[in-house]
């Protein structure tokens, strides 16, 4: 287990920084596709197999061929282009380390106290995962999923808007 | 040696400072989307590694509406790209000041 927590963890990190750093948009993209996949390991080695899958299905089966599709439409020659980050990057690497610092801080301090729920992982196994949080998703947060539901409307007339001709 | 929560909140923060980062630095449009997915990446971790220590489910209802979302926002992220590239064909957001005074 320790051992592939480490794996995944070190994978991805050199993954993400090649998101941010590659000159070409597709070695970006593919680099996140890696990310994706190392995110599902994690889910798995959480015992969150649901998510796992949906991940995989949404993450790197339909966001993925959505960026790579307006890659093919916009094709902008990006590893021609001079200058790849705005001027401004020492501050902003400033600030950033000063957040990672921050968040390490806080997270040494911190102590769990007692865990708030009765779903120990023997339990889940034995439901099993899908059934809980169908279940969860069905009665507890009924309300939150029909206005996810909403959102996916607004954003798909939103985005038909955006892109049609007579616009421009 | 135990894998704790400590250890994925810690690789889950590196991943969001990493999007952080590209969000802020890049100048391709494209680019800045995907260090946004990487962020919700990031904190979808943290999600799922607290359901898991605290024997909670409620976490991973949660990595669900956000996945939702960040599929809504790349969807009308990319129809804003290439509305610009219609505009001005060229993708990179310094080249853009439409709402300059």
């Amino acid at each position: 287990m320790e051992l592939f927590f480490f794996l995944f963890a070190t994978v991805a990190i050199i993954a993400a920084l090649g998101v941010v750093l590659s000159k070409n948009v597709v070695h970006s993209l593919l680099s996140l596709l890696v990310v994706f996949f190392c995110m599902a390991s994690f889910f798995i080695l959480l015992h969150a197999e649901f998510l796992a899958a949906i991940q995989i299905i949404v993450y790197a089966g339909a966001i993925m061929v959505l960026f790579l599709f307006t890659i093919f439409l916009v094709n902008v020659r990006t590893n021609r282009v001079k200058r790849q980050f705005h001027r401004q990057w020492p501050l902003v690497l400033m600030f950033s380390s000063f957040l990672l610092l921050e968040i390490f801080f806080v997270v040494s301090k911190m102590t769990l106290s007692s865990t708030i729920g009765d779903f120990t992982p023997d339990r889940i196994s034995e439901i099993g995962n899908t059934t809980l949080v169908g279940s969860a998703l069905f009665t507890r947060f009924v309300y939150p999923f029909e206005l996810a539901s909403l959102i996916l409307l607004a954003t798909m007339i939103g985005a038909i808007v955006l892109i049609k001709k007579e616009n421009w | 040696m135990v894998i704790n929560l400590s250890h994925y909140l810690l690789v889950g923060a590196i991943l969001f400072t990493i999007g952080t980062i590209g969000a802020l630095t890049r100048r391709n449009a494209i680019i800045i989307l995907l260090s946004i997915e990487l962020m919700l990446n990031g904190v979808n971790l943290s999600f799922v590694a607290f359901s898991h220590f605290l024997n909670d489910i409620t976490g991973q209802v949660f990595v669900l509406f956000v996945i939702t979302i960040a599929a809504g926002e790349a969807a009308v992220g990319l129809g804003i790209i290439i509305s610009m590239y219609r505009k001005g064909t060229t993708i990179n957001v310094d080249k853009f000041n439409l709402l300059k005074g």
